[in-house]
């Protein structure tokens, strides 16, 4: 069976990504300890306006990193849970939506000409121009959050959807025909999955999209969320509470995107 | 090297009656691809066909699977006018085109699997197969972790499990390199000489042809039709080396280059004609 592996060089792959990890954490901190070090001279106004992390760590700490006043508070976790739950959540729903709405339209030409007006119209419609209308009719809630997730991704997607079909080798389709499948089975088992991966990958890049859209949603009118961390500290004139919000986003629309990369490589990992 | 004859009492598994091919070429004129072709393949046989590029090969062998209507003229497939493609009769590309997400195995169980045969039936089905093609060991392999040659293999093996009565191939090895060519051209010659399924190839190497085909089908003129239609199951033909071998190719080659098409001659008349009228079937 030695013809059927695929050279690779297993070897340089990990000294690349050794690499990779150093530089990115050297990076990291040296951006880091340039921060420390301006912050921490007396009379700085960075201090003031964005305290670097030791300082604004401990102020979080002292407070045993909950969020809020007095009997209201809530521990910083719950936030976090909330707004990655409203994120994937809404994406989850978009990605396949998008992906079933790309087939049809691409089995029926006149559902294609009904719906890709609609589409080329919303689409550039930002998530955040939803939020007005969604608290009215969804409510302050969940419901609101997804929705405005899914509207931030599912029309782009659905492009993206038609954009892989048209991709497609058309002798996908002329064989998997030939073999015997009616054009039902034909979308079913060799169209819908051939898209999967290149769409997924689009959902990936529209993440960040979806994720500030939540937080902006959390921001105006949503009452739990990372947003709302940010918003707190706006108006109580916490800065430390400002920027532990902001290190909080940021790590977590890290961790999700990594983790995204690996569903995808592990996934959805073919090419077509 | 003789004429094919006409053996009487055999009833031709496809037959081509007057089949002509017009496409709109790109000013909007009309032109003709193929006219009057008359072609007998009988069940069992190994066709190839041959001429210079441009001739057509291609077109024909898709009228041959019903994945092209012809413009005029009737393609019959045992007695029946051949109304689209069917997996009675499978098609193999270039490029084997498998189904990325889904092992050799999966690939290859396709087809059957669309049937709604019995899942007992698939397995003992894939396993004959499998065993065919040689690729037994490497059922759970992903399309990228296979070369070049397996992936082709796998792609008629894929072709073969709907058990068809023929397989159409559309120079299905010139991806490949030399060696792997011929390699290649032997199992398809083993194949067939296990199943007996009819084998119509169209390619572009007359010695490939010579090596793989009980007849030649050579196209050429303009507009194409069938300059000559050859048997060639002499077993001196089936050895590269023999003097033999050399003297056809030399008298196949002669007979091709005079007939080379005009390099200036506007649009490829195969280039034009396979994406189109299928892309508006949607097949």
């Amino acid at each position: 069976m030695s013809e059927a592996v695929e050279a690779t060089a297993p070897k340089r792959k990990r000294s690349d990504r050794l690499e990779a990890m150093v530089l990115g954490t050297l990076s990291v901190l040296t951006v880091w300890g340039l921060w420390e070090f301006i912050g921490r001279q007396n009379g700085s106004a960075l201090s003031a306006v964005a305290p670097p992390p030791t300082v604004f760590l401990q102020g979080v700490s002292e407070n045993s990193f909950k969020i809020g006043l007095g009997s209201q508070a809530v521990p910083v976790w719950r936030a976090v849970i909330s707004s990655v739950t409203r994120v994937m959540g809404g994406m989850a729903i978009a990605f396949f939506a998008a992906v079933v709405t790309g087939v049809i339209m691409g089995i029926s030409r006149r559902a294609t000409m009904l719906v890709s007006p609609l589409l080329h119209l919303l689409a550039p419609i930002a998530p955040i121009a939803w939020i007005p209308i969604a608290i009215v009719v969804l409510g302050i809630n969940n419901l609101t959050a997804l929705f405005i997730v899914f509207m931030g991704v599912y029309f782009t997607l659905t492009i993206a959807t038609l954009a892989e079909i048209d991709r497609l080798p058309p002798q996908y389709q002329i064989i998997a025909r030939n073999l015997g499948a009616s054009p039902w089975q034909c979308w079913a088992f060799v169209v819908f999955p051939a898209v999967l991966p290149g769409v997924f990958t689009l959902l990936r890049t529209n993440f960040i999209a979806a994720w500030m859209a939540v937080l902006v949603a959390e921001m105006i009118g949503l009452r739990d969320g990372l947003g709302t961390i940010i918003m707190m500290g706006r108006n109580l004139f916490n800065s430390q509470l400002i920027m532990f919000g902001m290190l909080v986003i940021g790590l977590c629309g890290f961790v999700i995107d990594a983790i995204l990369k690996i569903i995808g490589k592990h996934v959805f990992w073919w090419r077509v | 090297m003789t004429e094919a004859t006409e053996t009487p009492g055999r009833r031709p598994l496809i037959e081509a009656s007057y089949v002509t091919m017009s496409y709109a070429d790109r000013n909007g004129h009309a032109a003709t691809a193929l006219r009057d072709i008359q072609l007998r393949i009988y069940p069992g046989e190994f066709i190839c066909l041959l001429g210079p590029s441009g001739c057509g090969k291609t077109t024909l062998l898709k009228l041959f699977g019903g994945f092209l209507a012809p413009t005029s003229g009737g393609i019959l497939f045992k007695d029946h006018e051949l109304a689209g493609s069917t997996p009675q009769i499978g098609m193999i590309f270039q490029e084997p085109n498998l189904f990325s997400w889904l092992t050799v195995e999966q690939n290859v169980s396709f087809g059957p699997r669309m049937a709604g045969r019995p899942k007992a039936d698939i397995r003992a089905e894939i396993e004959q197969v499998l065993r065919t093609v040689g690729l037994t060991e490497a059922r759970n392999y992903y399309p990228h972790q296979l070369s070049g040659g397996m992936r082709q293999r796998a792609a008629i093996a894929r072709a073969l499990a709907t058990q068809p009565s023929a397989l159409l191939l559309d120079e299905p090895f010139s991806a490949l390199d030399v060696v792997l060519r011929r390699r290649m051209q032997q199992f398809i010659r083993e194949i067939w000489e296990q199943k007996r399924t009819t084998m119509i190839m169209v390619t572009h190497s007359i010695e490939e042809a010579l090596l793989c085909a009980q007849r030649i089908i050579v196209l050429g003129g303009r507009p194409s039709g069938v300059l000559q239609d050859i048997d060639v199951r002499a077993h001196a033909l089936k050895d590269r080396y023999s003097p033999e071998f050399a003297a056809a190719q030399r008298r196949l080659e002669e007979l091709i280059d005079s007939e080379k098409s005009d390099p200036l001659r506007a649009p490829d008349a195969t280039d034009t004609i396979v994406g189109q009228p299928l892309a508006a079937g949607g097949i």
